[in-house]
């Protein structure tokens, strides 16, 4: 083109416009694909993480427990290599204090943020149930590792108070603890006056009252039913009841300290010599054993079966060892190794990936994968997630501690009775 | 010049155009890149004071957020410090509604603050304050939540009465009660109270626990303890369970208040983390924007600078290689061009660039060299032009002369009207104008074989309206028919056509031939002629063409304007003569024209007339419809409608006009003619008035036939009533008087009758002087008045009914003895007619005798002078009213006329026109038959009559006459009886039979049928209708005698003989 026509022409005018327009357009931002999930999807862009959040309790005395739930997550997370599809994992951690309120305010944070895509959580049942009510109401899903208190699920089969769309656990509903416990003072120790004390929370209380209806179906008689506050320090009074109750058997299935303090200010009254101690598995723990040291001998605990061992169990704790460098303090890693595995595995089922590598998972997609689990093979045992939220089978074991040298090892050798399955289902010494 | 520089070479060969485009395109390019900087700058800074815009609105409504839930926390803690002092409903009032608005509040913030950040940022910056927002706004209705929460807690503690704690406090002292007097029951009561005590001071459930104890043990002893009553004792149970339970809900709600205080307290930790995380996250994205702002400032002005100082140096760049490359040559350009103006043709401008410039340089030297060789050349033409301007200023002044010549011939030729003198001019202007020795024109006539001479000069005047075949003149014809001048030299060498002898005769050489031409229309011919051998050149071709049509033009006009004048002439010739008026006027009523038989019939002149509007020649009460019919006509073109014209004098005469829509003088105008239609308007009330009559008539007759019926049985038998001998004579008078009063009955249904079937004249030839004569001297005996006649002499005679007659003049007679009721003298006259359209335009043409009868009486009085002659109108109080009704029936059925004039005071003239007979002697009056004596009871007689009150009377008549009778009620019956009693043997003399039986055989049919059987039989009509046809010439019908009825007794007795008496035929 000759110089002298382009310059004269329109077209230089155009080009310095088409400039000026150009420079006045704004990126805007894509759009997402359109999203036909019942609940909403999560868009993941193609270099962004796979966020999920972790409510664990991380402070106070149960704590380690805690610290158990989210070390089994991490080894699940180098499992995968902190990986989803392409996509790496970030997680945001709180602390539920172990406390109704705690887990009410920690799940906000977490929900706050629209792109979470899941929970692992919580520790204590207390903090699950305010938790999972947000939860489910913010469209995620929650597993638990270590939640236990029948009100989350189902009692009798039929959908309980706390039950919440969306919560899982890979836990075992303890339904049926509070029964095997009665079941063996009634039975095998002949108990007919029992006394229970609870904290008030829905997982304590949930054992006393699965103890007591047993009891009373067995034809015992529960001669106290009294509870103390988290944090109480004296004890005298409500060991004073149990006393003038006249009970056999006292049946607290506490927390610490709680649970210590009963434990150690009964055994300091001549009046307890006679009284059957039996708490949960809250106190399974080798801190508690730690704690209580001989006070503790003869007392009887009603928690869950130990899984099986198994080679993954065997690799696992290995795993475990060579990460943390100390042995587990107790069992509920693995469950929680477990509740992120299946976790992880239901949103790779679940996600779409897209050409560009982004993400989108549906949530009520995710959720239907969960409630879907069927024959999952996980370390603790064989998962089955029912429409309740349930995926373990729940399988309760009377130990009682007789060495506390042997630690929660021996205490879980000592197996007085097993019952497992179904509230009718076998029993087994 | 050598270009320095190969760069610079190559900028002097770009075209002037190239130069100005790279330098100003430099220069708008850096004017658009400063622009350009200038606008993203701005646009930047705009984004980032947007951006500080919505963060400050972001932190206000942080802030405010804030410090609403702050508030609701602190009314929140307030209500819990103050409940107990000021009481539940008020701390409720005080602090617990408001703490609960204010979180609302807050709540609600913090959703717009959502929405804000919705619609302002974008990218990761929205995504961290969504984040944290949501955490606020959740973290914020959970603190209303559990605020509300703990409300209801607190107020189920400590609602004073309802209260766990009022209602604990009622239980123990209702224990306290319980337990007085039983000392053991007393301590455990005290231990209880203590342990409560120390509960709400501690709040430890434990102490709660030492009260459940404390309970037990209660239980234990006062179920021993043998003070106690059965009533008592479940008094105390039941108290024991309330205090029991009560503790344990206290507790409970305690551990709640407890949870609900650690939520807030969580809460707070999230909300002030949260806050602050987003005032941090505002303050962030401001100090960014500043930053931005900042940045962008600075870039901008670097480059403007840099724009700038490049620009500017680019600018004189170019300006100097403009100024270089263009300017200064330029210059140089001009200087060399205005030596070259200043007359040194040596000059020369040398420049070996490609540009326009170097161009132009080339052309200048080019243009110099030609320059010169243009001016010698200019020179040499320059003489030659004066040379030839010279020839055409003769050649120029000699065709104005001749243009002149034929103007002047033009304005000659227009102003001659006549025919005969335009000829002459024409020949005489084309002699001159061309100098010829000869000048004939000649007219084509409309078949185009002949030329006529209109006129000639050099030839023989006779040869003036000479006609020559066209084809027999070979030039005139070749003209004609190629509609164009033709020339002829020399005449003797011309063989294209034949030479005329005349022309060979007068020695003519040469010849000039021009048609006289109209359009396309070629109807003459103008020639000239020389003696002399010439040769016509174009010029004089053109010249005489010129003239020709000149002439053409003014020969055509004044040919038309004499057909104009001839057509006008005819057309005033019929418009002034036609025989209705006609007037031609503007659409709002202008005349325009008028002819001379209207100006006639309203009596003003022309003049006059123009100056008026049709509305002041039409009758006021037409006007109104005047301006309908006007409209009418300009919508359908035509109309045709009645109205009324009105003369000079205020005359109203009835018209008919018949209106046309055309143009007149090229506008619209409506032709009307207008005919006089009086004469029409008179007969159609002519005719009204004789329909009238006749309805009226035929009514009266209907009646009167049927009265005349019943009179028949009234007079009859008064007739045969006054027959019996053993009447009183006072029973007589009053039969006669009751029969003279049916008589006067029966002469006037006879009237009727009259009236109404008018009843054919029965004529005879007479003189109507003495009938007039009798009558009126009949009427007038005894009176106060006395008739005077005035007859011509020969008055004709008439065909008349002497009596119809006779009974008009009795009537008139009576009228003027009526209106002269103090006597005098009417006046008869008698006179022939001749003229009969002067008495009526109906009247026939012929003879009329005229009857004059004039009284002096009162006379008639204008307004009622047109209803005298209907029936029943009367000013008198006696009187039926039907007399000039009947007479002026009368009158018209002998073909006259009847017509009154009065005024009123003076008198009344009646006039009779009656057509004159044709004879001119009275015939004798044939002999009447003598009646013959009548018998009495020798006949049979048959009556035949529908009514049965004629067969009754007549019946009682006949037997009274002694004769045998023998009834029938109608033609058939009639015949049948007859035809019996001639198979009988049983001959019946006589059959009086009814004229007209209605809805059977009368006496007119069968009378035929009866005559039939015995041709001598002898029958008699009877009728009511006296002047019936068949009563008059009854017979013609076969009848042998007639009756009238209602009949009296003798005359049915005079009937019977005469026709008993009668020989037989």
């Amino acid at each position: 083109m000759r110089t002298d026509c382009f310059f004269s022409t329109p077209l230089f005018a155009a080009a310095t416009l088409l400039l000026f327009l150009l420079s006045s357009c704004e990126n805007k931002e894509e759009e997402s694909a359109a999203c036909d999930d019942a609940i909403g999807c999560v868009e993941i862009a193609p270099d962004a993480p796979v966020k999920i959040g972790i409510l664990q309790a991380l402070s106070g005395d149960v704590a380690d427990i805690g610290l158990d739930q989210v070390r089994g997550i991490e080894l699940a997370l180098e499992t995968i290599d902190y990986t989803i599809l392409g996509h790496s994992i970030q997680l945001q951690t709180e602390d539920t204090g172990c406390t109704k309120e705690g887990g009410a305010n920690a799940v906000l944070k977490i929900i706050a943020d629209p792109d979470a895509v899941a929970i692992l959580g919580t520790t204590c049942s207390g903090a699950a149930a305010s938790a999972a009510h947000a939860m489910s109401q913010a469209g995620l899903v929650m597993i638990s590792g270590n939640n236990s208190a029948p009100f989350l699920t189902s009692i009798t089969g039929k959908k309980a108070p706390d039950s919440h769309t969306g919560y899982f656990r890979t836990a075992a509903n303890e339904e049926i603890a509070g029964k095997t416990a009665a079941i063996y003072a009634f039975k095998h120790l002949k108990i007919t006056r029992a006394a229970l004390i609870n904290d008030g929370d829905i997982y304590t209380k949930g054992l006393t009252e699965g103890f007591r209806k047993s009891f009373e179906d067995l034809g015992g008689e529960i001669v106290l039913d009294a509870s103390i506050s988290k944090g109480e320090g004296d004890m005298s009074p409500v060991l004073d009841g149990v006393l003038l109750a006249r009970a056999q058997l006292l049946f607290f299935p506490l927390f610490q300290p709680e649970g210590n303090r009963i434990l150690l200010q009964a055994k300091n009254r001549q009046e307890f010599d006679d009284v059957v101690l039996m708490s949960d598995g809250a106190l399974i723990s080798s801190s508690f054993i730690e704690k209580v040291q001989d006070a503790a001998k003869g007392m009887y605990f009603v928690g869950p079966a130990k899984p099986v061992a198994t080679p993954s169990i065997e690799t696992l704790a290995k795993e475990y060892n060579a990460k943390y460098h100390s042995a587990p303090a107790n069992n509920y890693y693995i469950t929680a190794y477990d509740a992120a595995m299946l976790l992880f595995l239901a949103i790779r089922k679940s996600a779409v990936l897209h050409p560009d590598n982004s993400l989108s998972i549906g949530r009520q997609t995710l959720r239907d994968t969960l409630y879907n689990t069927q024959d999952h093979w996980g370390v603790s045992g064989i998962l089955n997630c029912d429409e309740f939220g349930d995926c373990a089978t729940p399988r309760f074991n009377i130990l009682q501690l007789t060495t506390p040298a042997l630690g929660v090892e021996g205490l879980h050798d000592n197996i007085k009775l097993s019952y497992t399955g179904a509230p009718t289902g076998e029993e087994k010494d | 010049m050598r270009d320095i520089f190969t760069p610079f070479s190559y900028w002097n060969n770009l075209r002037i155009s190239a130069k100005f485009s790279i330098g100003f395109g430099i220069l708008l390019f850096l004017f658009f890149t400063m622009a350009a900087s200038g606008y993203f700058s701005l646009h930047s800074v705009h984004k980032a004071e947007r951006t500080i815009e919505k963060n400050f609105e972001i932190q206000k409504y942080i802030l405010a957020m804030d410090r609403n839930l702050q508030r609701a926390k602190r009314l929140h803690s307030n209500f819990l410090l103050n409940y107990s002092q000021i009481g539940i409903q008020k701390a409720h009032e005080k602090y617990a509604q408001e703490s609960v608005r204010e979180a609302a509040k807050a709540i609600a913030l913090s959703t717009k603050l959502q929405k804000l950040l919705n619609t302002s940022l974008t990218g990761s910056i929205r995504s961290e304050h969504y984040v944290n927002l949501s955490l606020y706004l959740a973290t914020a209705k959970r603190f209303a939540e559990t605020s509300i929460l703990s409300f209801e807690l607190i107020t189920e503690l400590a609602t004073p009465q309802k209260g766990l704690v009022d209602q604990l406090e009622n239980r123990l002292s209702a224990l306290g009660h319980l337990s007085s007097g039983i000392p053991e029951l007393q301590q455990l009561y005290n231990k209880i109270t203590s342990a409560v005590i120390q509960y709400y001071t501690t709040r430890k459930r434990s102490n709660m626990q030492t009260v459940a104890n404390s309970v037990t043990q209660y239980l234990e002893k006062f179920v021993t303890a043998p003070e106690i009553n059965d009533k008592t004792r479940q008094e105390l149970e039941s108290v024991l369970a309330e205090i029991t339970s009560t503790t344990a809900k206290i507790v409970s709600i305690n551990q709640q208040i407890k949870s609900v205080f650690k939520d807030i307290a969580l809460q707070e930790n999230n909300l002030s983390t949260t806050a602050n995380t987003l005032l941090t996250l505002a303050e962030h994205e401001v100090s960014r924007a500043r930053e931005k702002i900042s940045v962008t400032r600075d870039s901008t002005l670097r480059i403007n600078i840099f724009i700038f100082l490049t620009g500017v140096g680019l600018a004189l760049l170019i300006i100097w290689m403009l100024h270089k490359s263009i300017t200064t040559r330029v210059l140089r350009l001009t200087q060399t061009a205005k030596l070259l103006q200043k007359g040194n043709l040596n000059v020369s401008f040398e420049d070996n660039s490609r540009d326009e410039l170097g161009t132009l340089a080339h052309v200048f030297t080019a243009l110099t060299t030609q320059r010169t060789a243009d001016i010698n050349r200019l020179r040499r033409v320059n003489r030659d032009l004066s040379r030839a301007q010279d020839f055409l200023e003769a050649t120029v002044a000699e065709r104005t002369n001749a243009l002149r010549q034929l103007l002047e011939l033009s304005n000659h030729l227009t102003k001659t009207l006549s025919t005969t003198e335009l000829f002459r001019k024409c020949t005489s202007l084309g002699k001159e104008l061309l100098h010829f020795d000869f000048s004939p024109l000649m007219l084509l006539s409309p078949d185009g074989e002949k030329l006529t001479v209109g006129d000639t000069i050099g030839f023989p005047e006779e040869a003036i309206g000479r006609t020559f075949l066209t084809k027999e003149l070979g030039l005139a014809s070749y003209v004609l028919k190629h509609k164009k001048p033709m020339s002829v030299v020399d005449i003797n060498t011309e063989t294209r056509f034949t030479i005329p002898a005349i022309i060979l005769e007068k020695e003519i050489t040469s010849v000039l031939c021009t048609p006289l031409t109209v359009g396309d229309m070629v109807f003459g011919v103008i020639i000239g002629h020389t003696r002399t051998r010439r040769n016509f050149p174009d010029t004089d071709i053109s010249l005489y063409q010129s003239f020709g049509n000149q002439a053409a033009v003014a020969i055509d006009n004044a040919l038309h304007i004499k057909e104009i004048e001839s057509s006008e002439k005819k057309f005033r010739t019929f418009f002034d003569n036609a025989n209705d008026a006609i007037i031609v006027f503007e659409l709002e009523g202008t005349l325009l024209e008028v002819n001379q038989v209207i100006i006639d019939n309203l009596g003003y002149s022309r003049a006059e007339l123009l100056n008026l509007k049709v509305q002041d020649l039409i009758s006021p009460e037409f006007l109104p419809e005047l301006s309908s019919h006007i409209k009418e006509i300009t919508i359908s073109g035509k109309q045709l409608f009645e109205s009324a014209q009105r003369d000079k004098e205020g005359r109203a005469t009835p018209v008919e006009l018949s209106c046309t829509l055309f143009e007149f003088n090229e506008t619209p105008a409506i032709l009307a003619v207008a005919r006089d239609i009086s004469e029409r308007k008179f007969m159609e009330q002519e005719l009204i008035k004789i329909e009238r009559l006749e309805s009226i008539g035929v009514l009266a007759g209907g009646i009167a036939h049927d009265f005349n019926n019943i009179l028949a049985s009234i007079l009859g038998n008064i007739n045969l009533a006054r027959l019996d001998r053993k009447l009183k004579k006072e029973t007589k008078a009053l039969l006669i008087e009751a029969e003279n009063a049916s008589i006067r009955a029966r002469g006037l249904t006879q009237q009727l009758l009259t009236f109404a079937r008018g009843g054919n004249p029965v004529k005879e030839v007479c003189s109507v002087a003495e009938i007039v004569r009798d009558c009126s001297d009949f009427v007038l005996r005894g009176s106060n008045i006395s008739c005077r006649y005035h007859i011509c002499d020969d008055l004709w005679l008439v065909d008349i009914d002497k009596n119809q007659i006779s009974q008009v003049v009795q009537n008139l007679i009576i009228n003027a003895r009526h209106a002269m009721l103090n006597g005098g003298e009417i006046v008869i006259t008698f006179r022939n007619s001749l003229d009969p359209q002067a008495i009526s335009p109906a009247a026939n043409t012929g003879r009329y005798i005229e009857i004059t009868i004039k009284d002096y009486g009162i006379g008639i009085p204008a307004h009622i002078i047109d209803k005298i002659f209907d029936p029943y109108f009367t000013t008198k109080q006696e009187g039926s009213g039907l007399g000039l009704a009947v007479s002026h029936s009368i009158i018209t059925k002998h073909g006259g006329f009847l017509f009154a004039e009065s005024t009123s005071g003076t008198g009344t003239t009646f006039t009779i026109y009656l057509p004159a007979s044709t004879a001119t002697t009275v015939p004798e009056s044939p002999q009447s038959k003598i009646p013959g004596e009548s018998m009495f009871g020798s006949a049979r007689i048959m009556i035949m009559d529908d009514d049965p009150m004629i067969l009754q009377v007549t019946r009682a008549m006949l037997l009274q006459l002694g004769y045998d009778v023998i009834e029938a009620t109608n033609g058939a019956e009639a015949i049948e009886i007859y035809q019996k009693s001639l198979e009988d043997n049983l001959a019946i003399n006589v059959i009086i039979m009814d004229l007209t039986i209605p809805g059977g055989m009368g006496g007119k049919e069968a009378v035929k049928e009866i005559l039939a059987l015995n041709p001598a039989a002898k029958v008699m009509v009877s009728s009511g209708y006296s002047n019936d046809p068949v009563m008059a010439r009854f017979e013609d019908y076969g009848f042998q005698e007639a009756v009238c009825k209602p009949y009296q007794l003798q005359d049915l007795q005079r009937a019977l003989s005469q026709l008993l008496n009668a020989p037989l035929q």
